[in-house]
């Protein structure tokens, strides 16, 4: 059984549609990665999924069961969220913020208990337990990112949702945090849904050899759902972009695919992605 | 891990002194031995020949009024930080988000309408909860609440509270009820009736605990509302379980002493600079440091004259400067 | 109509409390907190200073207040006043008091709020409840007062300090005059004053004549009593911890009946304004032998709460209700100072006054002085300080 499914979901701000008919599943060790161009509704999905949001038509399930028959609390058992923007108001401890995400086990007069142990040894599996005293309002961007993915760790779900993790994180980064991501997904069983508006990002997942499955968001539908290199294949980019594309296999490396564009005959980003 | 033991050592032996000397001083000549003397007299009975006048300053006056006074620092100290935290807003605290002027406001009218105290702290926390609840809505009002929209959400409910107190006041019998109804915006400890007390103490002491209990929630809370839960937590319940726990404290404290200013910002504020902002150990700490100052504030106000001092210019004229110290001390750290 | 129309008022020419509490800080400066009683010390002399500031007239008081048509008020100052006025605005309750006192109630065409509950004056003018009140929160209702058109206008003090209230009086065009007293010399000013103003000297002669006589025989009776024997008495004004203030005629009446006022032993009493308040702790240290109270809820909360317990008098069961008649007897404020300190005598040192009956004193009094008369019921209500005054409905006196 998937751990995730969404029906014929359909939703709207008002009268302005933001996406209809959208349908997938998520399996347990499977990603998913929603990606589309800006304002597609890739983030919108990712709420709904979250319960943030209210959909105006269709279905969500999580673990066969509908999504309005869950708490916060339950759902916060089976999905975890790390946010594309986070707003750090006071400077708590970066182990403190951690901890938070066992939130779902405490209770109404429950002492700190083993919250601050557990968020310890994650971090240690992350390699950021040297931020743990310090105070999370200093962190920078990419660490407040691991902080973050950390947090959802430590919420022990089976799901996680991010949304356009590496958005803001140099190409360093970003490698590794997707390398975590496919290594999180094989060894613990995860199911991942993501969104990203950068093609390279499915394809550097899917050469980690996970199950993966990429859901190409446009134009209000999901036109496209199937593995990476595959729709990046298929010409579909100039459908959506009016741009020509291709991937491009680096000689000398086992699999490794990157997705050369060009646009009115200009050719770019290969350069950058051999950094 | 050591300094902050030791920050706590600090601040559980500040309470514990303050309170004592707290039942050791005052305008009626007693020596310290006479005065455990005539504790144990009272509650142990055992017979040191200690006066029947001075058992009751002891038992009935000093020790009612510290502990008075280190319930309703600590309540005022731990309402006042929550309130900060669910906002997300150092400016606020009870007395600017309404929730004092309501409180004292119900609890005056309960006293126009049944002529008795005992309902002033039920009173004082469905109008306390009801001020928060308005400063809210017209924060709303214009879109997304701001910091800047809040506080002045929060300055009008209360100007219209402390007028409709003030209308209270003119409407009132100025030979039965009027002094009491003054009383509510004067703040003193001084006139503690020990018929609500123990009204007062319940709702400030299920205040706190609900504040110490939810004190994690307002951490999560903090991340933001789409954050907090998806971590698990159910944001309006969390809320509205905060908020209820500030109101019944601040009401609690608002109905046995009146209306008390500048505990609820000062205090909170000064533990974030000591011990951070962690509310798991802001709120209790705030407590301990909320409930020496009060004690220590309420000394000098029965003491330096044989009239009573009233306790609001105090808790002004030595919370203020204080704070500027403060402030320039640690240059606002503990908000970004 | 200030916010307690029944306090007096510190006359403006001494500023005898003020110059007290002054006094009485420096002396008792020890070295607990010298710095805080140097404050207060210097707060009390800016307040001292600004009162003689504001209060610009000194009175200098007649034999007799009238001079032809000019009249000296309370504050000294000369007022031309109506030959025979019929129409009088009483803007202070005492006022009131001292009208009806005067056999003029029905002159009366406006009072304070508070003289509607007093059932003395219900009885004495039955149309109270109609009569516009053009004064409250210290404020005159100027246009409010001029729609009554009264002939003479009756102020207490304080209007000479707020040069706002003394602009829209003088704009009026009616005299006015200041009625407020500090000691009882004064209070026997104000009534013949009064007395003079409204044509009605003798009833004023007759009044001032017991009250002095009364005051004298009380005297007499009470100075063969040696210090020792005297006892030691604390007074309740209105707030439970609130007292009289030396040098005012609460303080006199007091004095006068025998009693040792307590705060004659200490003189570290904050005034606010015209309150002398105390500390609960205050009041052990003096150790009272009696507790006079005038608010019955006041008494009711000194017997009871915990918090007196231990005070001797409460356990000796020696605090008394004083009683309430067309004022609160002994209060600050209250017309009947005469029987107040025959009261007290009596109920401190009842062998000294066998010859009294208190209950007939009271019917007389009322009987002589104000054409009251009296039931024995009335007079067991008065005496027993309840039921005389009306509290706001939907509320009881407890």
């Amino acid at each position: 059984m998937s751990l995730l499914e969404v029906n014929d979901l359909a939703f709207s701000f008002g009268d302005k549609l933001v996406f209809e008919h959208v349908s997938f599943t998520v399996d347990p060790g499977q990603v998913f990665c929603l990606v589309g161009p800006n304002g597609c509704g890739k983030t919108t999905l990712e709420h709904c999924v979250l319960m943030h949001l209210k959909p105006q038509r269709g279905d969500i399930r999580v673990n066969g069961k509908s999504l309005s028959e869950y708490s916060e609390r339950e759902l916060a058992g089976e999905v975890a969220y790390v946010p594309q923007t986070h707003v750090r108001s006071f400077p708590y401890r970066t182990i403190d913020v951690v901890a938070m995400g066992r939130a779902r086990k405490q209770r109404f007069l429950d002492a700190r208990a083993d919250h601050e142990q557990y968020a310890l040894e994650i971090m240690d599996q992350l390699g950021i337990d040297h931020l743990a005293e310090k105070e999370y309002t200093t962190l920078s961007g990419g660490e407040l990112q691991m902080v973050l993915l950390a947090r959802a760790l430590v919420q022990e779900s089976k799901m996680l949702v991010l949304d356009e993790p590496v958005a803001h994180l140099d190409v360093r980064r970003t490698q590794d945090i997707l390398l975590l991501l496919a290594k999180l997904a094989k060894s613990r069983g995860l199911a991942i849904l993501l969104s990203t508006h950068d093609f390279n990002h499915p394809l550097m997942l899917e050469d980690e050899g996970i199950d993966i499955q990429m859901g190409l968001m446009e134009g209000g539908r999901m036109s496209e759902i199937g593995v990476p290199t595959q729709i990046l294949s298929s010409g579909c980019l100039n459908d959506i972009y009016g741009i020509e594309s291709q991937i491009v296999e680096i000689p000398g490396e086992p699999v490794h695919h990157f997705l050369a564009t060009w646009s009115n005959g200009r050719k770019d980003c290969v350069d950058n992605a051999k950094r | 891990m050591k300094p902050n033991k030791a920050k706590w050592a600090a601040a559980i032996i500040a309470v514990v002194a303050v309170f004592l000397l707290s039942i050791c001083v005052g305008r009626f000549p007693l020596s310290p031995d006479q005065v455990l003397q005539a504790l144990l007299q009272r509650f142990f009975g055992i017979d040191f020949g200690i006066t029947p006048d001075a058992i009751a300053i002891v038992a009935d006056n000093r020790f009612p009024r510290a502990l008075a006074g280190a319930v309703v620092g600590a309540s005022l100290a731990a309402s006042g930080c929550a309130f900060q935290g669910l906002f997300q807003n150092p400016l606020v605290s009870q007395g600017i988000l309404g929730v004092s002027s309501g409180a004292s406001f119900g609890a005056a009218l309960s006293i126009l309408i049944f002529s008795t105290t005992l309902f002033t702290p039920a009173f004082a926390f469905v109008f306390a909860l009801l001020a928060v609840g308005l400063s809210f809505m017209v924060a709303r009002m214009c879109g997304e609440v701001t910091s800047l929209m809040l506080v002045l959400g929060g300055m009008i409910i209360s100007a219209i509270f402390a007028a409709l107190l003030s209308f209270l006041k003119y409407v009132a019998d100025p030979y039965n009820q009027l002094a009491s109804i003054v009383f509510w915006n004067m703040g003193s400890l001084a006139s503690l009736e020990s018929a609500v007390l123990p009204y007062g103490f319940a709702v400030m002491i299920i205040g706190l605990v609900i504040l110490l209990g939810t004190s994690w929630m307002l951490n999560v809370l903090s991340m933001g509302d789409r954050e907090a839960s998806s971590m698990g937590v159910s944001v309006k319940r969390a809320r509205l379980a905060i908020v209820s726990g500030a109101s019944l404290a601040t009401a609690g404290a608002v109905s046995i002493a009146g209306t008390i200013g500048w505990v609820g910002l000062v205090i909170p504020h000064i533990a974030r600079f000591i011990v951070g902002s962690d509310n798991r150990t802001l709120i209790p700490f705030s407590m301990l440091l909320g409930a020496a100052f009060m004690m220590l504030v309420d000394i000098l106000c029965r003491t330096v004259t044989g009239s009573e001092i009233p306790l609001g210019i105090l808790t002004s004229l030595i919370g203020g400067p204080f704070f500027i110290y403060l402030l320039r001390r640690y240059k606002g750290r503990g908000w970004k | 109509m200030p916010s307690d129309n029944t306090s007096h008022a510190i006359n403006p020419d001494t500023g005898s409390g003020h110059a007290y509490g002054m006094g009485g800080t420096n002396a008792n400066a020890s070295g607990e907190s010298l710095f805080m009683r140097r404050i207060a010390a210097i707060i009390c002399m800016l307040l001292a200073f600004s009162l003689v500031l504001f209060a610009a007239c000194s009175p200098s008081r007649p034999a007799n207040p009238r001079t032809g048509n000019v009249i000296t008020d309370c504050a000294g100052r000369h007022v031309e006043v109506p030959e025979n006025a019929q129409s009088v605005a009483c803007l202070y309750a005492y006022t009131g008091h001292v009208c009806v006192l005067l056999g003029c109630e029905d002159k009366i065409s406006a009072v304070v709020k508070g003289l509607k509950r007093d059932h003395l004056m219900e009885r004495k003018i039955e149309n109270i409840d109609d009569l516009p009140s053009p004064y409250g929160q210290g404020a005159i209702n100027i246009e409010e007062l001029s729609a009554v058109k009264p002939d003479l206008i009756l102020v207490r003090s304080s209007v000479l300090q707020d040069a706002g209230e003394l602009e829209k009086l003088g704009g009026l065009g009616i005299p006015y005059l200041i009625v407020d007293y500090t000691t009882a010399a004064d209070q026997i000013y104000s009534i013949e004053m009064m007395g003079s103003a409204l044509g009605s000297d003798d009833r004023a002669k007759a009044y001032t004549d017991y009250y002095r006589s009364t005051f004298d025989l009380v005297r007499e009776r009470v100075a063969s009593i040696p210090a020792s024997e005297k006892l030691t008495v604390f007074h309740s004004v209105n707030e439970a911890v609130r007292t009289d203030i030396p040098g005012t005629l609460s303080y006199e009446v007091l004095e006068n009946a025998g009693c040792v006022n307590v705060v004659s032993k200490s003189s570290e009493l904050h005034l606010d304004g015209e309150k002398g308040n105390a500390t609960v702790e205050q009041i052990y240290t003096w150790d009272p032998d009696v507790v006079l109270v005038n608010e019955p809820t006041a008494c009711e909360y000194i017997k009871t709460d915990s918090k007196f317990s231990g005070l001797r008098a409460v356990r000796e069961g020696r605090v008394f209700q004083l009683p309430v008649g067309i004022s609160r007897w002994a209060h600050p404020g209250s017309v009947e100072s005469p029987i107040a300190t025959l009261y007290i005598a009596k109920l401190l040192y009842p062998d000294r006054f066998e010859d009294i009956d208190i209950s007939q004193e009271t019917k007389d009094f009322y009987e002589r002085f104000f054409d009251i008369s009296l039931t024995d019921e009335d007079v067991e209500s008065i005496l027993s300080g309840i039921g005389m005054r009306e509290a706001r409905e939907g509320s009881s006196v407890s």
